[in-house]
């Protein structure tokens, strides 16, 4: 089964084309990021705005690489939240119509589903059952896997996501939108022992986050440093650190927790360098196997819309005609209830 | 000729689906309703009328101005639909509309003020030809009501919500024709726009079926970086 995949749930607009029988045969993704640094966050409006000049373009040029005409698609996967509802309902209306025009089955998906399965587009995919981290700009969340459709939220971010408190850290030491990357180059140049960072939550049982408090904890050391340029780099260090630390801490008790042997890492702090170093070091350590997506896909991508939807559609599943678009979708009300810790 | 119309550029959602000069439509005061209502009345529209999408020769959508997200909702089903069944479109101006509308109500030079929210209105003048047809006459734009107001003449009709939702434009009643506040863009009006706007014009691909804002000053950027 081909499907074509679209992602429009924020600042990215990205198409694929999966193949159930011969994976992902081509992905084409539009970043928005240069139009929205300028206002220093995403403006939802103009994220809307671009979708709508961008999502055709790509699906061409998607469809081009794929070597397949429109008539070999046998199903069409698109995003229908969380995200910016603007934005989603662009690539909702656009996917559910146009596989009403070629008369094939459509298919809603849950972006923070994309993410989960994304380690499996690779090559030697995890299997299930596994644990996943969900680490973004949006999200931070530990789920237990069992299968498909068979997600349990194990605990997430009680304030700031993960890739949020980066970002506002990035911005806080005064450095340029989208802060994160650039927050993780300067770390790399930094001591981090020379500041003492808290690791959130990390003293009680759960697997609850926090990183509010350790933003906050930053600011005052930057208040307290920032005639001392050396100071910078080292707080970037220490709070990349303490970051990476504390999401590992979880990491091992939710491994503990489900008995799991594998461990999946997946959203755009998964592309963050020292936090792939550390987990893949607690993997030896304990024993579990670790699993990330390329790069590119710990971003939002149409591939592991096209990826998700592809499974789905093969168990059977269809959406209606009504296109569906959900700014707020928690993951628990796709699956099962969450289980008590 | 077979012609599929989609208008969503207000709170009003509608279908209208001509063939051979037979239109069947639908349509219906839909606030937040448009993603729920389009594709499953195009399938109705097309069973009636026993057709196949692949069958119509061009889809015209309303390319606005009007409320951005549901006009981005009609947009994105007509880049699907169009794009899926490879057939060219048709952008159609909702202000035009509007006053196409109110042409089959008699009016002849209309003054379309639609509700822009944040106090300003879409507007645009517009007169009926020789063939019914209502054209442009000038550029369309969005202003404070009170601008629009500036353009009422005896010899104009005012149409649109505009006219019930600002003071400024209520109060120019008097100086108008005749008014007609409840007169909302509806797709079987897209029709003859679609049609005569055909007879200079070739369909456009799939990928220019993109809206007209006008309102472009949508985010403030950040004065000067915090130190």
């Amino acid at each position: 089964m081909k499907v074509l995949g679209i992602e429009t749930s924020c600042d990215e607009t990205g198409v694929a084309v999966y193949d159930s029988e011969h994976g992902l045969l081509a992905h084409a993704l539009y970043s928005q990021v240069e139009l929205h640094a300028e206002y220093g966050g995403v403006v939802p409006e103009l994220a809307s705005r671009d979708h709508v000049r961008k999502l055709l373009p790509l699906i061409d040029q998607c469809l081009g690489e794929s070597g397949l005409t429109r008539d070999a698609i046998d199903g069409v996967a698109y995003t229908a939240g969380p995200g910016l509802i603007g934005a989603l309902l662009v690539g909702a209306a656009a996917g559910r119509s146009l596989a009403m025009a070629l008369d094939i089955p459509a298919i809603a998906v849950h972006h923070m589903e994309g993410h989960l399965l994304a380690p499996m587009l690779e090559e030697n995919p995890p299997a299930f059952p596994f644990v996943a981290l969900l680490v973004s700009g949006g999200h931070t969340m530990l789920v237990e896997v069992r299968e498909l459709g068979d997600y349990t939220l194990l605990g997430e971010t009680l304030d700031d996501a993960a890739g949020e408190a980066f970002d506002k850290t990035a911005k806080l030491l005064g450095l340029p939108y989208p802060g994160g990357p650039a927050l993780a180059r300067l770390a790399e140049r930094g001591d981090a022992g020379r500041f003492a960072f808290p690791r959130p939550m990390t003293d009680r049982p759960g697997l609850e986050f926090s990183f509010s408090g350790l933003k906050t904890h930053t600011r005052n050391l930057w208040l307290e440093h920032n005639e001392d340029q050396s100071a910078r780099a080292d707080i970037a260090a220490g709070f990349q650190k303490a970051v990476t630390e504390t999401l590992a801490i979880k990491c091992r008790r939710a491994m503990q927790q489900t008995g799991s042997g594998q461990l999946i890492i997946s959203g755009g702090v998964g592309a963050n360098i020292a936090l792939r170093e550390k987990l893949t070091a607690e993997g030896e350590k304990h024993g579990w196997n670790v699993s990330y997506p390329r790069l590119e896909f710990c971003t939002d991508n149409g591939a592991m819309i096209a990826f998700a939807g592809c499974k789905h559609l093969l168990a059977g599943e269809r959406q209606d005609l009504e296109i569906s678009a959900r700014a707020r979708w928690p993951l628990d009300q796709l699956v099962s209830a969450p289980r008590l810790a | 000729m077979k012609l599929l119309a989609i208008e969503t550029a207000t709170e009003r959602c509608s279908v209208a689906l001509s063939v051979d000069g037979e239109v069947l439509s639908r349509g219906q005061q839909a606030p937040r309703q448009h993603a729920a209502l389009l594709l499953p009345w195009v399938k109705e529209l097309l069973a009636e009328a026993g057709i196949r999408l692949r069958d119509i020769d061009a889809l015209a959508f309303s390319r606005g101005p009007g409320s951005f997200t549901s006009l981005r909702i009609g947009i994105g089903v007509t880049q699907g639909l169009a794009w899926g069944a490879e057939i060219p479109v048709v952008p159609v101006s909702s202000l035009n509309c509007a006053a196409q509308v109110a042409a089959q109500q008699g009016v002849t030079h209309a003054l379309v003020a639609l509700d822009a929210r944040m106090a300003e209105v879409f507007c645009g003048r517009f007169h009926v030809d020789g063939s019914g047809i209502m054209q442009p006459g000038g550029e369309e734009r969005v202003c404070a009501p009170h601008i629009a107001a500036a353009m009422a003449g005896p010899d104009l009709s005012g149409v649109g919500n505009g006219f019930e939702r600002y003071p400024a434009l209520q109060n120019v009643t008097r100086d108008l024709a005749s008014v007609y506040p409840e007169t909302l863009p509806d797709a079987t009006a897209m029709i003859p726009l679609a049609l005569n706007w055909l007879q200079s014009n070739s369909a456009l691909p799939a990928s220019k079926a993109q809206p007209v804002y006008l309102r472009d000053k949508v985010a403030e950027k950040p004065r000067a970086p915090r130190p």
